[in-house]
């Protein structure tokens, strides 16, 4: 009877055991979860903007790395280091502007945008086919939501995604949009509301009525809006 | 030659010809002059819209008392070949130096065809007799066509390539003349009234030109026209804006560097949203030393210190003569000192900005022009305005 009982207590000391066991493997997982969401909450895509101007003028140091560590762009005093050959960063982009194939890269505007997304510390980008990471603590670099490209830059509209009177696709399109220059005004939803620059305009002169309309910015998630940046 | 085999040599030079090694004949905007037996005889003509010589006539009166009398009489089919069997009026020696769009007929041994300077036309047939040699700059036509197989509307001054004509005169004014043909030409007319050739350059299918380089020095006229290379692609510009860019640079005596204007089919090339059928356009700075080196002052007073301001100023007013009414760069703020706590009292600031330039966002790394009215008169000219006295014609 006395060995039955002691077997019973070893079972269940044992089974009492695999319970803690199992309790903190549980744990840990919820905590990975936990961290996992906590992550994939700081997850977001934007836009990054690299200062080219202020790296070619003051002569910094800029790179973004594959998954190996290697550089696959370095941007070094006025120097890019790209595809095993290093060129002037302005004054030799024509050598080599083709083949950085991002959102937009106009070194002689000190432009360089790329498509990617903050995570934790780091940003994924893409350039061409290669996948790269930049430190958010990098210098040289900002990061915009979709949101703050569009309502910052200058909204480029076109036939296939004209000016509607209401932001709506059956609202009336604006006739003669396309002779105009747009800033941003509001987002509401997938629509931006956007009205006639004043101070960059295509004509003889900047319209004296006010132009004002929405176009649409987003369409299943994604940017479907071209932005450029200068007048 | 004759067809015994005799040679009769003519000289010419300009409007002045020597035949058999005496002077024969010259002409004016009036007619011409021709050795009649041992004197000079002065003649009028009437000519039409093609330059075609139609009546000359004399005086065959006196000064008190004149009378004018036809000469000679000529009529055109479309494409130069001579009306015969009515007014074939010829009284006295032919004047075959002047025909035909005013040009001379070679009749020896039966040739019959004019000649052009850079090619001989057969009317018989209305084609060259040789080939184009601007043939690969109009492909879509036959090297052997005659302007563009109409006649009536076109004239071809010496059988090269057919033009536009932008004649820029010194006090900002463009004349035009309007032809819808493949290629603009360029002269510049100085406060002196000397005439620059200054180049003539193809147009696309949308009408546009792709900005050349032009380096053109000549007494106390320059024009200096570079663009960035790489940009090819987004540097094509309208006719007229490329006349009043070389008035800008004739006119202050700098060089215009483009960095971009418009694609090739007139949109607006990233990463600018203005930049439509080769109208506004991107400049590089007047940098210091005629420099055109890229600069950019953001958040840089050491940077605009680059900018030669005098240059610019003198580039803007010019570019604003020939017609960018608008011109835009960004106005640089630097904090210069602070009042109290720098942190909360008053900041003490000086704007700098470039001379002729309006303040835009974004816009420390180039010169923005816009607003492009330009005093441009188009003719709906046949006759080139380069054979015009640039005093003729009211502008």
């Amino acid at each position: 009877m006395s060995k039955i009982l002691l077997k019973l207590l070893i079972l269940i000391a044992l089974v009492s055991c695999k319970n803690n066991e199992g309790e903190i493997e549980n744990t840990n997982e919820l905590a990975n979860k936990s961290n996992k969401q906590q992550i994939l909450s700081q997850e977001k895509e934007g836009y990054i903007f690299v200062n080219i101007n202020k790296l070619y003028q003051e002569g910094g140091k800029f790179a973004i790395s594959d998954d190996n560590g290697d550089y696959l762009i370095l941007f070094n005093k006025k120097k890019v280091f790209f595809n095993s050959y290093s060129y002037d960063i302005v004054e030799e982009e024509q050598k080599y502007r083709d083949a950085i194939k991002v959102e937009t890269y106009y070194p002689e505007y000190g432009l360089f945008i790329m498509k990617g997304l903050k995570l934790g510390n780091k940003y994924r980008v893409e350039i061409g086919k290669e996948k790269g990471t930049i430190e958010t603590g990098a210098n040289f670099v900002k990061f915009k939501t979709p949101e703050e490209y569009v309502l910052e830059g200058y909204p480029s509209l076109s036939k296939t995604n004209p000016l509607h009177i209401l932001p709506n696709e059956n609202s009336d399109i604006i006739e003669g949009f396309e002779n105009y220059t747009y800033v941003s005004v509001e987002i509401h939803g997938d629509w931006l509301k956007v009205k006639d620059d004043k101070d960059c305009y295509i004509g003889e002169e900047p319209s004296e009525k006010d132009i004002l309309g929405w176009v649409r910015w987003k369409k299943n998630g994604e940017v479907i809006l071209e932005v450029r940046q200068v007048c | 030659m004759n067809d015994n085999g005799s040679v009769t040599e003519t000289l010419y030079a300009g409007n002045f010809m020597y035949r058999g090694g005496s002077f024969d004949f010259y002409f004016h905007p009036e007619g011409y002059v021709a050795k009649e037996n041992s004197n000079y005889k002065y003649y009028y003509q009437y000519k039409d819209h093609l330059g075609n010589i139609r009546v000359s006539y004399d005086n065959s009166g006196s000064v008190s008392s004149p009378k004018a009398s036809i000469v000679e009489e000529h009529n055109y089919y479309p494409f130069g070949l001579e009306h015969k069997g009515y007014n074939n009026v010829v009284n006295g020696t032919k004047n075959k130096y002047q025909m035909y769009n005013g040009k001379e007929l070679n009749e020896e041994l039966g040739y019959n065809v004019y000649d052009y300077q850079a090619r001989h036309y057969d009317p018989a047939i209305g084609r060259w007799l040789q080939l184009d040699p601007l043939a690969e700059d109009m492909t879509r036509f036959s090297p052997y066509n005659f302007a563009f197989g109409n006649p009536i509307y076109y004239i071809d001054p010496d059988g090269m390539a057919p033009f536009d004509n932008y004649t820029i005169y010194s006090d900002g004014s463009i004349l035009r003349q309007k032809t819808d043909d493949a290629t603009d030409s360029f002269t510049y007319v100085d406060s002196g009234g000397s005439s620059h050739d200054i180049g003539t350059y193809d147009k696309n299918s949308s009408g546009l030109i792709q900005v050349p380089t032009i380096d053109y020095d000549s007494g106390s006229t320059s024009v200096t026209i570079n663009t960035k290379p790489g940009n090819e692609d987004r540097q094509y510009i309208s006719g007229s804006a490329l006349a009043s860019m070389i008035g800008a640079s004739a006119d202050s005596g700098q060089e215009i560097y483009v960095v971009s204007i418009s694609e090739s089919d007139g949109k607006s090339p990233s990463p600018s949203t203005s930049h439509v059928n080769g109208k506004n356009a991107d400049l590089r700075y007047a940098g210091e030393g005629g420099a055109r080196t890229p600069i950019n002052y953001r958040n840089s007073k050491t940077n605009f210190d680059k900018i030669d301001l005098k240059a610019s100023s003198s580039m803007n007013a010019s570019l604003n003569k020939f017609g960018y009414k608008d011109i835009r760069s960004s106005t640089l703020t630097v904090n210069t000192d602070c009042i109290d706590d720098c942190g909360n009292g008053v900041t003490i600031s000086e704007k700098y900005s470039v001379p002729g330039t309006n303040h835009l966002k974004n816009h420390y790394d180039h010169e923005h022009l816009q607003g492009y009215r330009p005093n441009v008169t188009t003719r709906e000219l046949q006759k080139p305005v380069s054979t015009l006295s640039p005093y003729s014609i009211s502008h």
